[in-house]
């Protein structure tokens, strides 16, 4: 599964490209509906939650639970099986 | 319980500004809130005034938003009066340390059962970034242009002082300890705090070079020095100043017996 941004609640503030240990995220440069430019999920590969299949075993989460804005959700199906 | 179970969808997004560390902690309350099962109709949440009190106006249960600095006061009332419910308080440093700091003191002396989050940023939030009484010594603000020439208060070390029954701090840094910490705080008789020090990038960051979001989040990150190792290098909090450290982790866990309850 992979982190999933919704473009109608990022406001831009980037904590989550700060926080991430391995720098899945990058500054987005793509203005949003609402005037932000939210990040984007860059390099999925990397995220520690990439090969594991529902949120119920989910680790670190570090990004999930810091963003502030609650842009930031689970895809079940993103991802690659394994 | 899903997020949007214990918050409001319908006013989402919510007013906190971009890199606010207040929606940090409403994910870290709803984990620990879902976590340990507990019924949204037998708890009431009670605020004071400010940004950090606006969360309460977001949660789907019965929430009480009362005047600047009384909301402790209010919940002590909610909980004597009826000793069911779990009482949660949510509030900002000014609202605690400052206008409400008599009643923060003795409603910890009293040790009644409520769970108080504290929202620490440093500065009055929602009226444009007056000093409060935890604002870093030498920190600029509305009303401190030379940097402030008083020394914070400690909020966590007053609520031991004054003996409360759980302590803790955390940054927003620290969600994970921060979410098992509410937990312990929620679970715990009598009266438990926990205070987040949280970045508020539009009133404080803007005045002492940190208007970035992420300039603040990276500060947080610098001042906090865990329990141990702050002892070991012989901080004191006291001195806090802009460049100066805060010291993180839990400071208390006793067992007084809470007030009204006594047996
Ligand atoms: C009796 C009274 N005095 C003053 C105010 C003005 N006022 C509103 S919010 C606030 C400061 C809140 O600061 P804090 O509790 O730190 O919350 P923050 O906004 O920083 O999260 C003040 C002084 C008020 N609403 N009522
Ligand atoms: S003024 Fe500060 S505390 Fe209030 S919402 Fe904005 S960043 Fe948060």
């Amino acid at each position: 599964m992979q982190v999933k941004v919704n473009p109608r609640y990022c406001k831009g503030c980037n904590l989550c490209v700060k926080v991430c240990p391995n720098r899945a995220f990058d500054q987005g440069n793509e203005l949003s509906e609402r005037g932000y430019f939210p990040p984007v999920l860059a390099r999925p590969e990397k995220c520690a939650n990439f090969k594991r299949k529902t949120r119920k075993n989910a680790v670190c989460e570090l990004c999930v639970l810091t963003c502030p804005d609650q842009a930031l959700t689970w895809d079940e199906e993103g991802g690659v099986e394994g | 319980m899903e997020f949007f179970d214990l918050f409001r969808e319908d006013r989402w997004p919510h007013m906190f500004c971009p890199g606010c560390g207040i929606g940090t902690v409403m994910n870290c309350f709803h984990r620990a809130f879902s976590e340990m099962n507990m019924d949204q109709d037998k708890t009431v949440f009670v605020s004071g005034i400010g940004c950090a009190s606006r969360i309460i106006g977001y949660i789907r249960a019965d929430s009480i938003h009362t005047t600047h600095g009384r909301a402790l006061a209010v919940a002590t009332g909610i909980k004597l009066a009826n000793p069911d419910l779990n009482v949660i308080v949510f509030s900002g440093d000014g609202d605690i340390g400052a206008i409400g700091g008599n009643h923060f003191i003795n409603a910890a002396r009293r040790n009644v059962d409520i769970s108080v989050f504290c929202i620490n940023n440093y500065i009055y939030g929602m009226t444009g970034g007056q000093a409060s009484t935890t604002t870093p010594y030498k920190s600029f603000s509305t009303t401190t242009p030379y940097g402030s020439k008083e020394y914070p208060f400690d909020l966590a070390e007053v609520a031991v002082a004054s003996g409360a029954n759980y302590v803790a701090r955390w940054t927003i840094r620290n969600v994970k300890e921060l979410t098992s910490s509410m937990t312990k705080a929620m679970q715990k008789k009598g009266f438990s705090f926990v205070e987040i020090a949280s970045p508020c990038p539009t009133s404080f960051g803007r005045r002492n070079r940190m208007a970035d979001p992420t300039q603040m989040f990276e500060w947080l990150k610098i001042i906090a020095v865990r329990k141990e190792k702050s002892q070991a290098w012989g901080l004191d909090q006291l001195d806090l100043n802009i460049e100066g450290r805060i010291t993180i982790g839990e400071f208390i866990e006793r067992n007084r017996s809470p007030y009204g309850l006594i047996a």
